[in-house]
C-alpha cells in the first residue's frame, strides 16, 4: 500500500521554484533522462564510468533540490523488476541458454535505476506550471491541463486507496481485499462528478504565465561540463 | 440578521430586489423512473444581501436544488429541468459560463474538488488570470488577505486541513466578486472550536460586503443568528418557515455546558476485552507525535466516544485500532473481529446494489437472520429501494447505510470504528441512528467526532478528548444543545 503511495508521490511536481533557473532544469533533465537510454541502446549499456557518474549525479542532485529518502523509497520498483531480471537469468544459466555476464548485468541494472532516478527528478525539479508550460509550448495543450487536473488529484485518490483498503480490508479481510476498488470507482465517479463542475465554474486551467529567466553563467558551465564529461566518458572510456 | 435588511425591503434610498428568483422549477436526473422529480413545481425569491438558510433530510433535494439554479444540473449531470430561474435580474438560460460565474460562486461540501491543481495558490492564480489578465496576483492577494490565508495558499493541498481547505474555497470562490454565494455544508467535517467560529466569521466578512448568501447544512442551529429566513426543503418542494418557528428554534436551543461520563461510566457487564492500546505511541516518518501515550481498553458491549478538533490525529488513531498502521512504540491488541466505516462514507460500499451488500455482508454469518435483520434496518431508515446503486444516494445517506450495514454485520462480539457517523444528517436522523446503535448491546463501539453537539446522543458512553495527541476524559460538554420537541417543528 504504502509501496505505491511512495511511487506515486515521485512524479508529483511539487518543486517551489527556487535554486536552478528553468532552462538549466529542463537541459540537465534531459541530459540526465538521455544519457542512460543511449549508454543502454548504443553501448549495451557497457560504459562503467559514465553509468556511475549519471548515477551518482541524479543521486546528488535530488538530495539537493527534493526529497532524497523519498526518492529511495520509491526505488523499490525498479529494484523488483531488477531482482526478476536476476531471478531469470539464474534461471536460463541453469537450463544452460546464453546469458549476459554478471558485469553486464550490474551495468545495465544501475542504467535502469539511472533513468528512474532522472525522469522522478524531472518531475520533482518542476513547478505544475512549468510543466504545463513546457507541454503548452510544444504544443500539447490539453495534454497539459489533463495532467493538471489527473497530478491534482492524485494525492487525494492516493488517500482514498488507503481508506478503501481499510474498510474493505475490515469488512472481507484478505481474501476480497480486491474489492477495494469497486469503492474507488464508486467515489472517483463522485468525484469525477465534482471536477466537471468545478471545470463549469472555473474553466480549465490556463496557460500559465511563466517567468523564464536566464541561466546564471554557472549554471551554463554546469550543463555544459556535465554534456562534455558525459561525451569525453562515452568515447574515451571502456 | 444582515445589516438594515428589514428596513431596506421597506423601501427608501438602499431598496433590495430579488437577486435569485425561481418559479415552477421541477427536475429529475436521468435514468430516474417516471414521475420520480427531485424537485416539484418549486418557487421562491432571495432579496439581494439576504443570508437564507435551507433544510431539510438528507437526500431531499438541497444539492440537486443547487444545481438547479448554477445550470450544473443540465450542463453536468444532464438532468431535465423545467421553469425559470434567474439569477442576477437575468434568467438564466440566457447567462453565458462568464456570466454566471460572476453572478453566482458555489462552495461544495467537499473542498477538495474545487482545486484543479495541487497547489492551492497556482489553482487561484490561473483562474485569475482568466479573469483578470496581468492583474491576477492583486486579485488572489485581495482575497487571500480577506480571509486570511495568505500563509496556507502555498501549501499543497494534501497538506491542509479540511478547515483551512473550506477558508481557501471561499477566497477561490470570491476572486471573481460574485454577487450570490451558496454553500453546500458549509460546517461538514469542521470542528466546533476552528471550523464552525471560521465560518461564522467568513459569514461577517461577506455580509458586510453585501453578498447574498444561501446556506444548506444540516447543523444549522450553530447559523440561525445569523440568517434571514429559513426554507425547509421537503418532499421536493421549498417551504418557508415561519418566523414564530425560528424563534422557537432559537429558543428552543442553546448553549450548554454540561458534565459528561468519564472513563468510569457503567459500562456493559461483560468482561470480555476486545481491543486494548498500551501507551501507544505513533508518528510519520520523521514528523512530530501524533499520538502519544495512548491507553484504551474496550470491553464487549462498550461505546467509546472520541472527540477531537480537526488535525488532532482521530483517523490516524482509527488506522491503528484497525491495525493498518503500526504504532511506533506501544502495544495495540484486538480481540475480535473489527469493521471500519470511513469518513467518507462511499469508500465503505463495494457492491452495485443496497441488497448486494447486505448479502455479501452475511455471507458468513448466521445467513437468514442477517438479512432479514438487515433489511428491517434499513426499512426502518427509508432504504426501500434495495436496487439502488449506492452512487445515487447522498453523502448523509450513504453515511447511515455503511453504519447500518457494519453494525448489522458484527451484531454480536465485535467492535465497530465509526469517523463521523453523523455528517450529512439532520440532527433528528442523528439522533435515530444513535438510538440504533444503543439496540445492539453485545458490540463495541468506537465513535470518533469533531462535534460536540452529538456526544449526548450517547449517554451512557465513555468520552474522551484527543489533544496534543493525549487521550483524555471529556468532564464538560459546551455545545450547542437541541430540544428535539422544537426541532420537529421542521422535520420532514
Amino acid at each position: 500500500m504504502s509501496f505505491s503511495r511512495n511511487l506515486a508521490e515521485l512524479f508529483i511536481p511539487l518543486y517551489s521554484g527556487k535554486g536552478f533557473s528553468l532552462p538549466t532544469r529542463i537541459a540537465m533533465s534531459v541530459v540526465m533522462i538521455a544519457t542512460p537510454i543511449i549508454t543502454q541502446t548504443f553501448f549495451r549499456g557497457q560504459k562503467i564510468f559514465v553509468t556511475i557518474y549519471i548515477f551518482s549525479l541524479a543521486l546528488m542532485l535530488l538530495y539537493m533540490c527534493c526529497n532524497l529518502k523519498r526518492v529511495l523509497r520509491g526505488l523499490a520498483l525498479p529494484l523488483v523488476f531488477i531482482a526478476i531480471g536476476l531471478v531469470v537469468v539464474m534461471i536460463s544459466k541453469l537450463l544452460g541458454y546464453p546469458t549476459p555476464t554478471l558485469r553486464e548485468l550490474v551495468l545495465s541494472s544501475v542504467n535502469l535505476a539511472t533513468l528512474f532516478l532522472s525522469i522522478s527528478l524531472f518531475f520533482q525539479w518542476l513547478s505544475l506550471r512549468e510543466l504545463r508550460w513546457i507541454l503548452t509550448k510544444i504544443g500539447m495543450s490539453r495534454l497539459a491541463s489533463l495532467t493538471t487536473a489527473t497530478l491534482a488529484f492524485l494525492p487525494l485518490l492516493l488517500n482514498n486507496y488507503v481508506e478503501a483498503y481499510i474498510a474493505t480490508l475490515m469488512k472481507f479481510g484478505k481474501r476480497k481485499v480486491y474489492k477495494a476498488v469497486n469503492s474507488l470507482i464508486i467515489h472517483t465517479s463522485i468525484i469525477a462528478n465534482d471536477v466537471a463542475q468545478a471545470i463549469h465554474f472555473y474553466g480549465l486551467p490556463q496557460t500559465p504565465r511563466v517567468r523564464v529567466e536566464p541561466p546564471k553563467p554557472l549554471e551554463i558551465l554546469l550543463v555544459a561540463t556535465t554534456m562534455v564529461l558525459v561525451l569525453f566518458l562515452l568515447i574515451a572510456t571502456p | 440578521m444582515t445589516r438594515g435588511l428589514a428596513e431596506m425591503r421597506q423601501g427608501g434610498p438602499d431598496v433590495v430586489k430579488p437577486i435569485v428568483k425561481v418559479n415552477g422549477l421541477w427536475l429529475r436526473y436521468r435514468g430516474s423512473k417516471q414521475g420520480n422529480w427531485v424537485l416539484r413545481s418549486l418557487n421562491f425569491e432571495v432579496q439581494e444581501r439576504e443570508t437564507v438558510l435551507v433544510v431539510g433530510a438528507s437526500g431531499s433535494g438541497k444539492t440537486s436544488l443547487i444545481r438547479a439554479l448554477t445550470g450544473v444540473a443540465q450542463a453536468v449531470f444532464g438532468a431535465e429541468v423545467r421553469g425559470e430561474v434567474e439569477l442576477c435580474f437575468r434568467k438564466l438560460d440566457e447567462l453565458s459560463t462568464y456570466d454566471i460565474q460572476k453572478c453566482v460562486q458555489v462552495v461544495n461540501q467537499d473542498p477538495y474538488t474545487h482545486f484543479l491543481e495541487p497547489i492551492p495558490l497556482d489553482d487561484m492564480l490561473s483562474y485569475a488570470e482568466r479573469l483578470y489578465g496581468s492583474g491576477a496576483e492583486e486579485a488572489v492577494e485581495r482575497v487571500s488577505k480577506l480571509l486570511g490565508v495568505e500563509g496556507v495558499v502555498s501549501k499543497p493541498i494534501i497538506a491542509l486541513s479540511g478547515g483551512q481547505l473550506k477558508r481557501v474555497a471561499i477566497a477561490k470562490a470570491l476572486i471573481p466578486n460574485p454577487a450570490i454565494l451558496i454553500f453546500d455544508e458549509p460546517l461538514m467535517w469542521l470542528d466546533d472550536v476552528t471550523g464552525v467560529e471560521m465560518f461564522k466569521t467568513v459569514l461577517k466578512i461577506l455580509n458586510s460586503m453585501g453578498k447574498t448568501i444561501i446556506i444548506v447544512e444540516h447543523r444549522f442551529l450553530h447559523l440561525l443568528d445569523f440568517v434571514d429566513s429559513v426554507y425547509r426543503l421537503s418532499q421536493g418542494t421549498l417551504v418557508k418557515v415561519s418566523e414564530s418557528d425560528v424563534t422557537k428554534l432559537r429558543q428552543g436551543s442553546g448553549r450548554v455546558a454540561e458534565g459528561v461520563q468519564g472513563p468510569n461510566a457503567p459500562q456493559s457487564n461483560s468482561h470480555k476485552e476486545v481491543l486494548r492500546l498500551d501507551d501507544v505511541w505513533f508518528r510519520y516518518e520523521e514528523g512530530w507525535w501524533v499520538l502519544r501515550g495512548v491507553n484504551l481498553r474496550v470491553h464487549q458491549g462498550d461505546t467509546v466516544v472520541i472527540y477531537g478538533p480537526n488535525g488532532a490525529g482521530k483517523t490516524t488513531l482509527l488506522r491503528i485500532l484497525a491495525g493498518v498502521l503500526k504504532p511506533t512504540k506501544g502495544f495495540v491488541k484486538r480481540f475480535s473481529k473489527v469493521m471500519y466505516v470511513p469518513q467518507i462514507p462511499y469508500l465503505f460500499l463495494t457492491e452495485e446494489s443496497i441488497e448486494k451488500e447486505v448479502r455479501e455482508l452475511c455471507s458468513s454469518r448466521i445467513r437468514e437472520e442477517c438479512f432479514s435483520r438487515g433489511f428491517e434496518l434499513l426499512k426502518r431508515f427509508g432504504y426501500n429501494d434495495l436496487d439502488r446503486l449506492p452512487l445515487h444516494l447522498s453523502w448523509g445517506q450513504v453515511t447511515r447505510l455503511a453504519t447500518l450495514l457494519s453494525i448489522n454485520a458484527i451484531s454480536g462480539a465485535g467492535l465497530i470504528l465509526l469517523d463521523e457517523p453523523f455528517t450529512g444528517s439532520t440532527y433528528l436522523e442523528a439522533a435515530a441512528l444513535a438510538e440504533t446503535l444503543d439496540i445492539f448491546t453485545d458490540t463495541a463501539k468506537i465513535i470518533v467526532l469533531s462535534s460536540k453537539d452529538y456526544v449526548s446522543l450517547f449517554p451512557r458512553a465513555r468520552v474522551y478528548m484527543l489533544s496534543n495527541g493525549t487521550l483524555s476524559p471529556l468532564a464538560h460538554r459546551n455545545a450547542i444543545m437541541f430540544s428535539k420537541a422544537v426541532y420537529e417543528l421542521m422535520a420532514p
